[in-house]
């Protein structure tokens, strides 16, 4: 068994605990990719046809209700007819702004990265 | 001292690593990216720390833990809709009517692109008109998933 140091044990806390935290919004969230799993996995041989998993997708997953959860989630406020970020909203968009720069996903098409 | 510095270089260049291979376009898919910067930094580190009597259990798996966050950065940037909703609007100086929020969003092309990335992780195959979930490893984790979101009073997937 080997000793730890605190400065060990301190580590092994903080990433666990980083971990758990960048991993609660993905439990939170309803994820498109772990929806879709679940429909097939519920589906009779586990398959589905293509038109049938769009239409699923698109039942389950509507952009209004996305915009309302962001504006329930603090993210975002409406001020007459358009919406804008809150503090808390701007902070997050503006770090995965730059995230989004650095990986070159800003300059991808639609099609490639959505 | 030494130990907690080669970790740390290690993780910052595990991660640098990961995004030079993305913007290289040395794939198109960003997990495996991840997995590569993740790999070579850990055997790396490993390795060094071996060559100088520093290797410990403890910190292997404190730098394993630490590229699940960098996952979930990288995993946000590319798909997150309500990091896409923000992004919009930090970008839009005016701010934006609802209709341009949902536009934002891409819907339209959701499913294709959550479709490419099962196919990816191999979870799914088209035959014909037809999308079958040949493994069981995202189901499973659907599920984990939808008992602590049932543990934690949270809307479930379905």
């Amino acid at each position: 068994m080997e000793s730890l140091s605190l400065v060990d044990v301190l580590l092994l806390l903080l990433s666990i605990l980083a971990a758990a935290v960048a991993t609660y919004p993905a439990i939170e969230n309803r994820s498109p990719v772990l929806v879709m799993v679940m429909l097939l996995g519920r589906a009779k041989n586990r398959r589905l046809s293509v038109s049938t998993l769009h239409t699923d997708m698109k039942k389950r997953i509507s952009g209004l209700s996305l915009v309302q959860l962001t504006d329930e989630g603090g993210y975002i406020q409406k001020k007459g007819t358009l919406y804008k970020n809150t503090l808390k909203g701007h902070v997050l968009g503006g770090f995965f702004s730059v995230i989004q720069k650095i990986l070159g996903l800003d300059q991808m098409s639609d099609s490639s990265h959505d | 001292m030494t130990s907690l510095f080669l970790f740390l270089t290690m993780y910052s260049g595990g991660c640098f690593l990961c995004v030079l291979l993305y913007r290289a376009r040395l794939s198109r898919n960003l997990y495996f990216c991840w997995f590569l910067g993740l790999f070579f930094s850990f055997a790396l580190y490993n390795g060094i720390a071996f060559q100088l009597g520093v290797f410990s259990w403890v910190r292997a798996a404190s730098f394993a833990f630490m590229f699940i966050p960098f996952f979930h950065i990288l995993n946000m940037a590319a798909t997150a809709r309500r990091v896409r909703i923000c992004v919009a609007l930090f970008q839009s100086s005016d701010g934006l009517s609802q209709k341009d929020l949902i536009h934002s969003l891409r819907l339209s092309s959701m499913t294709n692109h959550r479709l490419k990335i099962l196919q990816q992780f191999c979870q799914v195959k088209i035959r014909g008109n037809r999308i079958v979930l040949v493994r069981s490893e995202f189901l499973v984790m659907a599920r984990v998933f939808n008992l602590v979101k049932k543990i934690l009073g949270i809307p479930e997937l379905l």
